[in-house]
């Protein structure tokens, strides 16, 4: 083969990956037209369609074409489906909370199929068999020569339906702007219903049609669908952009795979998207809004005496240490990792909850305190504060640069901020030198330190459980306590009024924008000492540990517990970890459906969360002091 | 004679094609209460906009106390004693009305190492708590602090709480953007009185309003806007036939 050949393969390979990616930034853009959140849903709906095609195949016997087809149907009832159950009550929330709702439904959907298929992958049989189209020296298989054909097919019906139906007209009205549309007569439910369905069969399409190609797993779409999100960003969130941006990834990813490195083809959408986002800020289109997760009531009548609480409870928790050492080794490494948890989630709450900035990165600074405190330890042998020291100030560090890129761009910061978690577990997974790559880092030291009058101490995590403990629960307090003071303090005050109005908060004499990057740069500091501790704790690292999947859990037991407060940030994640800890021992699977499902439930039936909820009864039952009714 | 409290100097504001600002040059004297009319899209919240630091200047220079200002940021401003409202009711509409106003005396706190470990000293709480007090008593919000924001009663309400939440910073100049719209004429009447008030107590006031022939009694000087210009300064009278 020579050289021409070769680039004409590889620029057919291109094609055909562009084509899948085309097909699932399609959906998703439509989706983006009419509700102004990403359909990470998509992911799961796409990997569900080679499932369903996968199973009619296999049960029921009938041949792929027909399975295919039922497969699409099923997909686009399923979305349509998804959207009037979850994405329309949840708008009425905010659009944050419609952003991590179709988190969630990922993650739900791919654990059912887990829980069905298992992890192993299915293949499907492709109708061709290896049946090859030749062309010169260029060779693709009937299949993917199948998925290019279709893709091109539906991208001109796509752009037929959009520009010369009723409901295309209606489409881009609505997308334009949703008040003057409703005005020429445009019925925003029923266009909104049908955009998801086309959503649906597009993405049904890719899935039914990519099942013969490569074998699947329920993960398989994930990564897919962050990639047709960031191509729709770079496409502006327009049609011609996107299959722009989608010919530009697929063909970008197979030349750099073909002629330089696998290794990081996969940053190649998300450096092109990043890319973008510094160059044409303004042209992203509409704003996301930068609503924090969980409807913030006005604050409470019913105060929870906080420092004096905190004592209290040190208190409470030292009396009760004999109980402590008594309890068996399980226990304690559950309340370790609730401590670790309340940590990161106390630490994000001050950014989410206090500042009203939402952040889907947290677990990617987590990860970065845990692996700085690795190699400060392993490498250059800092002592064990130090590191924790160390780890919390490269985590910061990080946060200030990320921070001050994010507020260049305004407008799509949540989308941002996902992109900087998968884009930090990317280069924890492949600068392999540093990080040990997949394989993660393993014997990493554990704490130890001189204590005044006690000594040197070396806690060992597997022995000494206890002295573990004590050592998290001193770190969750001080984390505790300097975020009641923060809340307290001016700084908690710039905090709340840049979180309910920008403007406004500028207006009354806020920097804002130093305001949010120090919350930011804070924020990640303090989830770094968690990360260090978890390092020290765990004795080994991997990136899987800080995908953004963690992050995620960490917002939904930030919204379970309640948001903007001091307790709620406490209760979420000790009931999470314990339901979680309960659930996994039966089954994983189950644990994250219910996981996701109570999330998206908390989000629509509970915006304040159980500490709101648990409030409300509190009111109920002590009734509020006569001052502060409302006369 | 005094340094005027703001000046602008040749200010001028182009929107893509458009010039929404011409050239403007006007001064506002300690102790006046300026009124500035102007049909729709004649530059008037373009103009405050710039002068609060909200949107930047193509060109011109705009003084404030006989400091250039021009390129620092609303907050810096505010600071120094400018205190913007604007045209839609913006207000911390998840809050109370007495946390509205605490909010609005951001500048009047300080933050700090000591202040941050130790908390408010109690003397200054108590100076802060007066000042809300103060506030509150002089918009008439008083019985409303425990009140959202979001579920005071009526419009007039609203805009003065907006009003209360430009006060906190303890301004030297108030302004506001259609301080009278939407309002009912009893609305207006109250309004009316609260501006009298402020400017009683030493206030410089600059409000805009575009039908002028309910308010020009209020105002001790008129502006006239049209097309990015001020047809000033005239007598309120001659400028209400001008506007017509
Ligand atoms: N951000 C902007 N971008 C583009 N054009 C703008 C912008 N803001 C204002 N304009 C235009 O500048 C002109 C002046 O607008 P401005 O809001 O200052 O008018 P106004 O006198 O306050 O009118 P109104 O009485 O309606 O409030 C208008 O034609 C308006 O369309
Ligand atoms: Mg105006």
């Amino acid at each position: 083969m020579n050289d021409w050949v070769a680039l004409g393969q590889f620029a057919l390979n291109g094609l055909f990956t562009s084509s899948v990616y085309a097909l699932v930034s399609l959906g998703l853009v439509i989706v983006f037209g009419v509700m102004k959140i990403g359909d990470f849903a998509q992911g799961a709906f796409y990997v569900l369609s080679s499932y369903l095609v996968f199973t009619v195949e296999q049960y029921a016997g009938l041949p792929y074409g027909i399975a295919a087809l039922l497969a699409v149907a099923v997909i686009a009832a399923i979305s349509w489906a998804n959207g009037q159950l979850v994405y329309l009550p949840l708008r009425r929330v905010g659009i944050g909370q419609t952003f991590i709702g179709a988190l969630g439904v990922l993650l739900v959907v791919i654990s059912v199929l887990t829980l069905i298929f298992g992890t192993d992958a299915q293949t499907v049989a492709s109708p061709w068999g290896s049946y090859t189209i030749r062309l010169g020296g260029i060779a693709i298989s009937a299949q993917k020569a199948l998925v290019i054909g279709a893709a091109l097919v539906l991208i001109g019906v796509t752009a037929f339906l959009l520009r010369y139906t009723r409901w295309g007209k209606a489409l881009r009205a609505l997308s334009q702007n949703e008040e003057a549309a409703a005005l020429t007569g445009v019925n925003p439910a029923a266009t909104r219903g049908l955009a998801f369905v086309w959503a649906g069969v597009l993405v049904g399409v890719a899935g039914a049609l990519m099942a013969p190609v490569w074998p699947f797993e329920a993960t398989s779409g994930t990564l897919l669908v962050l990639k047709a999100f960031a191509i729709t960003v770079i496409g502006m969130g327009r049609v011609r952009g996107v299959l722009l941006g989608a010919l530009l990834v697929g063909l970008s990813e197979t030349m750099v795979q073909a002629y330089w490195s696998a290794q990081f083809s996969d940053l190649i959408p998300f450096a092109l998207l990043a890319l973008v986002m510094l160059l044409r800020p303004q042209a992203l289109g509409p704003d996301e809004g930068r609503s924090a997760p969980g409807a913030h009531q006005v604050q409470q009548a019913i105060r929870w005496p906080g420092t004096v609480y905190l004592a209290l409870a040190a208190g409470l928790l030292v009396l009760l240490s004999p109980w402590w050492a008594q309890m068996d080794n399980f226990w304690l490494h559950l309340l370790i990792l609730m401590g670790l948890n309340v940590i990161m989630v106390s630490s994000l709450d001050l950014l989410t909850g206090y500042a009203g900035i939402p952040s889907l990165a947290h677990a990617g600074f987590w990860g970065i305190g845990a692996y700085s405190y690795a190699l400060l330890m392993m490498r250059w042998g800092w002592p064990f504060p130090a590191a924790l020291l160390g780890a919390a100030s490269i985590s910061s560090g990080a946060a200030l640069v990320v921070s001050l890129v994010g507020l260049r761009l305004r407008q799509h910061w949540t989308s941002f901020t996902f992109i900087v978690g998968v884009i930090i577990t990317m280069l924890l997974t492949d600068f392999e030198t540093v990080t040990g790559g997949p394989n993660g880092l393993i014997g990493v030291p554990a704490a130890s330190f001189v204590l005044p009058g006690l000594g040197p101490i070396i806690l060992n995590p597997f022995r000494d459980k206890l002295g573990y403990f004590y050592l998290v629960l001193a770190l969750v307090l001080l984390v505790l306590w300097i975020k009641r003071r923060i809340v307290r303090s001016h700084m908690g005050q710039a905090l709340v009024a840049l979180r309910e109005d920008e403007g406004l908060a500028q207006a009354v004499g806020v920097p804002t924008e130093r305001y949010k990057v120090g919350v930011f740069v804070i924020s990640c500091g303090l989830t770094g000492i968690a990360g260090g501790l978890f390092a020290s704790y765990l004795t080994y690292l991997n990136p899987q540990f800080f995908t953004f999947e963690k992050s995620f859990n960490l917002l939904v037991m930030n919204l379970v517990g309640g948001s903007a407060s001091l307790l709620g940030p406490v209760i979420g994640p000790a009931a999470l970890t314990l339901f979680a800890e309960w659930t996994h021992a039966f089954n994983q699977s189950i644990a994250e459906i219910i996981f996701g499902l109570l999330l998206i439930w908390t989000l629509i039936y509970l915006p304040g969360g159980l500490i709101a909820g648990s409030r409300r009864i509190m009111r109920k039952i002590m009734p509020l002091a006569p001052a502060s009714l409302p006369k | 004679m005094m340094t005027p409290l703001l000046e602008t100097r040749r200010l001028s504001k182009q929107f893509g094609g458009l010039l929404a600002l011409d050239e403007l040059s006007f001064q506002v004297q300690r102790g006046e209460i300026l009124g500035i009319v102007g049909h729709n899209g004649a530059g008037k919240s373009t103009l405050f906009h710039l002068i609060t630091g909200f949107l930047r200047p193509t060109s011109g220079e705009i003084l404030f106390e006989g400091h250039p200002v021009t390129a620092w940021p609303p907050y810096r401003r505010v600071r120094r004693g400018l205190a913007p409202t604007f045209q839609q009711t913006r207000l911390f509409y998840g809050l109370t009305v007495e946390e509205n106003v605490r909010l609005g005396c951001f500048t009047q706190q300080r933050g700090g190492l000591r202040r941050f470990l130790l908390g408010t000293p109690h003397r200054e709480r108590l100076t802060m708590q007066r000042r809300v007090n103060e506030i509150l008593a002089l918009t008439g919000l008083e019985r409303f602090r425990a009140q959202p924001a979001s579920q005071l009663s009526s419009y007039g309400y609203q805009r003065r709480l907006e009003v209360a939440i430009a006060l906190g910073s303890g301004p030297k100049l108030l302004l506001l953007d259609e301080p009278f719209g939407g309002l009912s004429p009893s609305g207006i009447e109250e309004m009316g009185q609260l501006i009298q008030t402020l400017h009683d107590a030493g206030l410089t006031i600059m409000f805009i309003e575009h039908r002028m022939k309910s308010i020009w009694s209020y105002c001790s000087r008129l502006f006239v806007m049209s097309g990015g210009r001020l047809l000033i300064p005239q007598p309120a009278r001659e400028a209400l036939h001008a506007s017509r």
